[in-house]
Formats: C-alpha cells, structure tokens, sequence
C-alpha cells in the first residue's frame, strides 16, 4: 500500500510542516496582524491533518481538526491572535511533535488543549460540532459499522474544476472503495437557470450508497483535500430502514440492497480482514518519524552516536597506522611500495573526511529550542526583546552540539533574566523598549565561537569582585585582570542574582556550564561594558577526535598546533635573533605581532639553531607568533587526551602518535598565551 | 626467579614484584602491574612535575611515565640495559589511571613470610607518610613494601578532593 518511497516523503514533509509550524507561530507571536501569517499556519496544519491522517496518525488528525479549526476562525476574521492563542497553540505544536515522534501523551491532554484552543478563540467548546468533525477521524468508525451500508452525501465545491480537481476521478475512487454495490444518484438541485450557467462551474452533488465492507476512513480520505471547502455526511444506513425508501427512488436498488443485508458477516470479516494490514505501514512510519526527529535534518539515517564514536576510534588508528606505514616506505625507497602507501593514504584521509562529515551537524538543530526559549521567557519575565539567531549553517562535532544545549539554554535565560533590565528601567537608560540577545555561531580558526550577546545592564566589575571576596572564591588583595574578574561568574557557587528566581539565578548552574564546555576541550570568555551589555562566547573544537595539524620541532621534540589556525609562516626576523625574552613584541608585516619563543616557553637547553622560523596563530581575537626551531609539514594528528597526571598542564590540549611511533604533544595556543600573560596588542586597544 | 615459599599476608594477597630505586629494594602488588618493558622513547612534557616528566606510546596507546624516585629523595639515574619501564594498572579515588613507572632494575615476583614483615619505624624514615606498608626481608636486604596506589592518590594529587601536590 504504502511503498517506502511514498514514507520517505511523509518523513522529509512533516519534519518541514512541523518546523514551518513553530516558525509561524513564533512569528505571530510578534506580528499578529499579519494575516500571510496566519494563512500559513492554518496552511501547515491543513497539511499535517491529510497527511497524517492518510499515515493512519488518526488521534493526530483528530486533534490538527481543531487546532486548524482555530486558525480558521482567525483567518475568517471571527479571533484575532492573541498572546493566549499563541501560547495554547506551542502546547498544542509540543502534542503533535510528540505524537509525530510516537509518543502516546496523556489522551486528557487532547481536550484540555482543544478547549483551551477554543476558549483563546472565543468560541465555547462547540460541541455540536467538534463531535462531528471527531467523528470525522475516529478510527473507531470504521471498526464498527453497525449498518448494512453507508449513504454519503456529498456536495463539492463549485469551483472544483477551475481549481484542477477532477470530480469524476474522485466518484472512481468511491466507487472502487465501494465495489460492485455501489448506487451514484446524482443531485442536481443546485442547477442554476440556464442564464446564470457557468460551464466552467460545478453545481451537481451526488449521494452514493456503499455496502458495509467500506471502510469509512477510505471514503472520508477520498475527499480529504476538499473537506474544508464541500459538505459531506456520511451516515450509517441500517438495512431495514433503507429498502422502502431507496425502492421508491430506484427499483433495482431493492434487491442489492437486500444482497447486502444477506452478505454482513461476510463483510464484517472484510472490514476486520482490512484493517490488519493497514497496521502494518502505520508503525513503520511512526518509527520513520521518530528516526527523523532526531536525526539531523540533512541526515537520512539513524545511527547511535557510539558506533560513529567507534568508527572514529578506528578511522584514528587507521591514519595512525598509516603514517607508520608511510615512514617506514620512506626509508626503503621503493617506488611499487610508495605507490601503494600514496593509495592507502588518500583513502584513509578520505574515509577520515567522510567520517568527521557524518559527525559535523549544523548549530541549527538545537536553535529552534532556543527560539521557543525565548518566547517561554519573555511571557515568563514579562520583559520584551528579540532573539536574533544568526550563523546557524555553522558545523561543529554532533557530540559536542548535543552536549551545547543545555550550557546556552542556561546562559541564555540568565541574559534575559538577569542581563536584560525592566521595560521602565530601559526607557529610563535611553534604550530602546525592546531588548536584543543575539546568539552567534561562526568559525575562527580550528575552533566554533558561540557567542550570546545581551543589550542589558551589564556586569559590574567591582560588584562582582566585592562579592568574590565576599564569598572567600578570592582574596582581598588578589590582583585580577577585567576578564578574570568575569570569569568569576563561573566559579562553583558564585551568583550575583540579588533575587532568586525561578528561571536562574540559584548559583547552580554557572559552573556546571564551564565543566560542560571544558569537557569538551573547549573554553568561555564573559566580557562586559556596564549599561551596555554581557557576551558569553563558548570557544569549542571543532572536533574532537581528529584535526589537521602543524607538526614542528623545538629542541629535541615535536609538537603541533592546529593548521586551522596557523595564519602563516616567516623566517624570524632579524630583530629577533638572540634575544632571550620567553615573550615579546616585533613588527612584521607592518603589524605588531606578540611573539613566544617556545625554546625559552619550553626551558629548552642548548644552541638556537641557525634558522628559527615564526608560526603565526590565530589565539582569540589576535595573532600570537611561536618561535619554532623547524617545521616539519602538516600532519593527521589523532588526539589522545592527557592522563590527571598531565592535563593540569593546560598549555597542551592533548598528546598524538607520530608515523615513527614517538609522542608530540599538542599545543593549546590560546591558553598558552594566556599562562604567558601576554597582551595581545587588539586586547590592549579593548582594555583601553 | 628466586622465589620464596611462605605467605604474606598484609594487604596483598597476590604476590609482589620487587624492583630497584636509588639502591633500596621495593615491592609492589603483582594485582597492579600489567607489564614490564625495556624504555621505548619517552617524550618529555615541558613544564610537567618532577614526578610525572614524560609520556610514552605503548601499543598505540599514550601514557604517562612516573618518576618515583624524587618521592623518596632519591636521585635520578640516567636510563641503563638495567632500566624497565613497569606499566601499571591503578585505581585510584580519581579514576583509573595506566601509568608507566620508572625502575633502575626489575627483580622478581616473590611472596613474602608474614613473620620476616614489619611496621615501618614512624621517625627517621626516609619515604613519604603512608605509602610504605611494611618492610620485610628478601635475599638478605630490606624490601619496602609500597601502597602504590596510596602513593599517588596522597603524594601526586589524584585522591578524590585532594587538590593538594607539589608545594
């Protein structure tokens, strides 16, 4: 019946239509008289009810019925939106995902929703009605067709055919649902004088008697795409009942119908017959929806992350092995071997490619829960402001955007809760009414900044230190730099809330955000103008199981950085030559470049060698120059994490295995700036 | 192997292996070792503690290399055809932890007489508080038998809420 082409569709549209969805009532939210809007949203959900309901998702067909009914009324112009509307409909969205993903939530839920849709429309529950229209979807109805036939009265709309609607083809289906035993009358009451006769118009209804053995369902679907636009009823006929009256209207009618009342066992075992297989695709594709709910929406396939952990692990030691094997046929010179270690190496730097892109998902997929967030919020605090997402297309590690979530649904809610200032206090500040947080996600480097920027109040540096001293996370007499006073924020139990709410502020929290983002190799940076604004910006990997890196050589040892963010090489220039300094400053390019001179970094003894070369690297906002001894070429480098023994040591973001079998450590250049305590020359502009 | 017969029965119930540091004889629990190796490269850590100065790549995987020596005020030797490599096994309040530590000369598994065992001397002793559970007699010299695992939970920082270390 439903060929797994035909679900595939279904899938791909209904996680567009939900997402259309949220989308258009995030944005009523705002826009309320936008009545393009509105026509959108009754649009989407038209199409989750057909479609759904031709899946078999009844209990979700049945509930859209009068979701849409709402929006119908708004449409109609009887409701207008309201910020209750709004907020009754994301309830009623959060049922249908749920019903999409084949959750089965509370059955209470569906009428305490569809009374609230009803009351936030100002219409009383109509009861009349909404039993009808549940009728309509009940799949009950067609278990139990307690008659001998159905009789269906249909009227379709007039201008049918303009529209591209075909109704003959439509009576075929009937007729083909109802077999043999079908009767079409056709009713031409509504026949115009011939004056006013419009060729082009549709003016005949008709009403078909079917047998038993129909299912309901399958007639009501033929209509489906036309039910809100025709009349249709659909009653029950018992056999008894029915002769006199259709013998009257139609003589041959009389011994089918009596054919019938003879064949009920026979089609009630047919009803029972046709709805075991119709089982059958409906959970195959309430598994297909739960598949793409959570797959990421370029993604056809779901995979637990462990077994991509796994092939990770081993594409790792594959290009592990592979430099082995590389070095290795480079000392044996023999061209058929380097032939066969140049294939082994494009392969598995491809399989290491197509690996790392299965695990890279755009930041978007968790970006609708922070605009839902925001709505939640604004209603929650009463404060108005608009969430400005922007960089959503930005790809980083699955795992790590998993585990995002939760640290920027918290700093998000404190920048609302505690960054962004009253209505009275903002107008007060000369600001606009409206707040502004923008979350921004964007490559630097080897890394993804995700940065969440407020237009609040901002952070007092001496409040916040005076509490710190307070609160014993610091000394009285500590000398702090303006960011490390910030990153106080983060420290266990460290909360500047003056009052507690219940959205943040409990001092919980904060520094479960740092550990988050520190287990996965990354860091955080708060900076703050007071009256103006806080940015939180999330600095993370890209991934963390792979990257290409430099490979160079200071002293005895090799180590590398990143090649994301090396920003070029350059012989060191001859102001550099001798000097002993650990840090310092050299013009190059016309630029004041920060310099480090890894030898002296490393306490690395014995001669400088004759041509030290400058790595530049991008470390933050500024460019930091690593004197090198020698570079070596860039190299697959798989991360190993360091051992408790080692990862105090935070200049080294980890270790790897070179093709030879020795260790290089991986350098952390941003955090070996800042244990350096180097002012990068674009900090120092920012300090001023 | 110069192995003895009678039991031990301090906090070991395996056997012991017995190695050498700055000219005094120590035991371990066999329960921690995995292996012994010749050194392969070591690759210094710039910056790192005294006691823990590099890492090696032991089948594919990295892993810390111990110093104990510094611990128990011993000096360093340079690395000989006597030196090994012990890798062990630990588990420690901080997790579990694969380390490889540095011996001048590896001996034996051995068990030890219960009755040869005795408390180590609280003054004058030259090891850290708490690691050394006994010392016992083997082959006419003293063996320090040693709470490895103590050892580093209490004197290289890896106890459960024990930030303290190299002051």
């Amino acid at each position: 019946m439903i060929d797994a082409e035909t679900q595939e569709v279904f899938r791909q549209e209904t996680e567009a239509l939900i997402e259309s969805l949220q989308a258009g009532l995030l944005a009523l939210n705002d826009r309320p008289e936008d009545i393009g809007l509105v026509s959108q949203v009754f649009r989407d959900l038209h199409t989750l009810k057909g479609t759904g309901a031709m899946f078999g998702y009844t209990r979700l067909a049945e509930f859209i019925h009068d979701f849409e009914a709402a929006f119908d009324a708004v449409r109609s112009g009887e409701a207008n939106v309201s910020p209750q509307l709004i907020s009754v409909s994301l309830q009623a969205y959060d049922l249908i995902v749920a019903l999409l993903e084949g959750e089965d939530p509370e059955q209470s839920l569906d009428a305490a929703l569809k009374h609230a849709l009803a009351e936030a429309t100002g219409k009383v529950p109509a009861a009349a009605d909404g039993a009808d229209v549940a009728g309509a979807c009940d799949p009950n109805g067609a278990a139990t067709p307690a008659a001998d036939g159905w009789r269906l009265t249909i009227s379709l709309p007039e201008d049918l055919m303009e529209i591209g609607g075909n109704p003959v083809a439509l009576l075929e289906e009937v007729i083909e649902i109802g077999g043999a035993q079908t009767v079409l009358r056709a009713d031409v009451s509504r026949l115009p004088a011939l004056d006013a006769f419009d060729p082009a118009r549709l003016y005949t209804g008709w009403t078909i008697e079917l047998p038993a053995a129909a299912p309901e369902a399958d007639i009501r679907d033929v209509f489906m795409f036309h039910e809100d636009r025709m009349t249709l009823s659909l009653e029950p006929v018992a056999g008894n009942a029915a002769p006199g009256a259709a013998a009257e209207a139609s003589p041959e009618l009389a011994p089918e119908v009596s054919t019938a009342v003879v064949a009920a066992p026979k089609a009630a075992v047919a009803v029972a017959e046709a709805q075991t297989p119709a089982q059958g695709p409906t959970k195959a594709s309430a598994g297909g929806k739960r598949a793409a709910a959570t797959a990421a929406a370029s993604s056809q396939m779901r995979v637990s992350s462990e077994r991509l952990d796994d092939i990770m692990d081993r594409v790792g030691e594959l290009v592990i092995a592979e430099s082995r094997l590389a070095d290795l046929a480079s000392k044996l010179n023999l061209p058929e071997l380097d032939e066969v270690v140049e294939g082994i190496q494009r392969l598995a730097l491809g399989l290491r490619d197509t690996t790392m892109a299965i695990r890279l998902s755009p930041v978007s997929g968790i970006t609708g829960r922070f605009r839902r967030l925001a709505h939640d919020l604004a209603s929650k605090t009463g404060k108005a402001f608009d969430l400005v997402i922007e960089g959503e297309e930005t790809e980083l590690d699955k795992s790590v955007i998993d585990k995002l979530s939760d640290p920027l649904v918290h700093i998000l809610r404190n920048a609302v809760d505690h960054g962004l200032e009253p209505t009275a206090e903002r107008v007060a500040a000369g600001k606009p009414e409206r707040g502004t947080v923008r979350l921004v996600a964007r490559y630097s480097g080897a890394d993804v900044l995700i940065s969440v920027t407020d237009d609040g109040r901002g952070l007092d540096p001496d409040f916040i230190r005076r509490r710190a001293i307070e609160r014993g996370v610091i000394a009285q007499d500590q000398v702090l730099k303006r960011h490390e006073v910030f990153a106080l924020l983060l420290a266990p139990g460290f909360s500047t809330a003056e009052t507690v709410t219940d959205l943040s502020g409990r001092g919980v929290g904060t520094d479960v955000v740092k550990t988050t983002v520190e287990s996965l190799r990354g860091s955080i940076d708060i900076d703050s103008v007071l009256g103006q604004g806080t940015t939180f910006t999330l600095r993370l990997p890209l991934t963390l199981a792979i990257m290409e890196g430099l490979l160079f050589q200071v002293g005895s040892e090799r180590y590398t950085v990143p090649l994301a963010a090396v920003e070029g090489i350059v012989e060191q220039p001859e102001a550099l030559r001798g000097g002993t300094a650990t840090s310092t400053v050299v013009e190059l390019r016309e630029r004041l470049v920060s310099i480090l001179r890894l030898r002296q970094v490393f306490r690395v003894e014995g001669e400088e060698p004759a041509f030290p070369k400058v790595v530049l690297v991008r470390a933050g906002d500024a460019q930091v120059g690593l004197v090198v001894d020698e570079i070596i070429g860039s190299f697959q480098t798989v991360i190993k994490h360091l051992s408790p023994l080692h990862s105090r040591l935070d200049i080294f973001s980890g270790a790897t295995i070179l093709g030879n079998g020795n260790v290089a450590l991986i350098l952390d250049v941003a955090q070996l700036v800042r244990s350096q305590n180097i002012t990068t020359p674009s900090q120092r502009e920012r300090a001023a | 192997m110069n192995a003895m017969t009678a039991a031990f029965t301090s906090n070991s119930k395996d056997g012991l292996v017995t190695f050498e540091m700055g000219g005094e004889v120590i035991a371990v629990s066999t329960r921690v070792l995995r292996e012994v190796i010749e050194p392969p490269r070591i690759t210094p850590v710039p910056l790192a503690d005294i006691h823990s100065p590099g890492l090696m790549n032991n089948r594919g995987v990295v892993l810390p290399v111990a110093d104990l020596r510094p611990l128990f005020g011993m000096e360093p030797k340079p690395f000989d055809s006597d030196t090994r490599i012990m890798v062990m096994q630990l588990d420690l309040d901080a997790g579990p932890l694969t380390v490889g530590v540095i011996a001048e000369m590896v001996h034996a598994v051995i068990t030890l007489d219960a009755e040869t065992v005795q408390s180590v001397p609280e003054l004058g002793s030259r090891w850290p508080a708490y690691s050394v559970t006994g010392i016992g007699r083997w082959n006419g010299r003293f063996v320090h038998v040693v709470d490895v695992e103590r050892l580093f939970e209490t004197h290289l920082g890896l106890g459960s809420g024990h930030d303290g270390d190299e002051a």
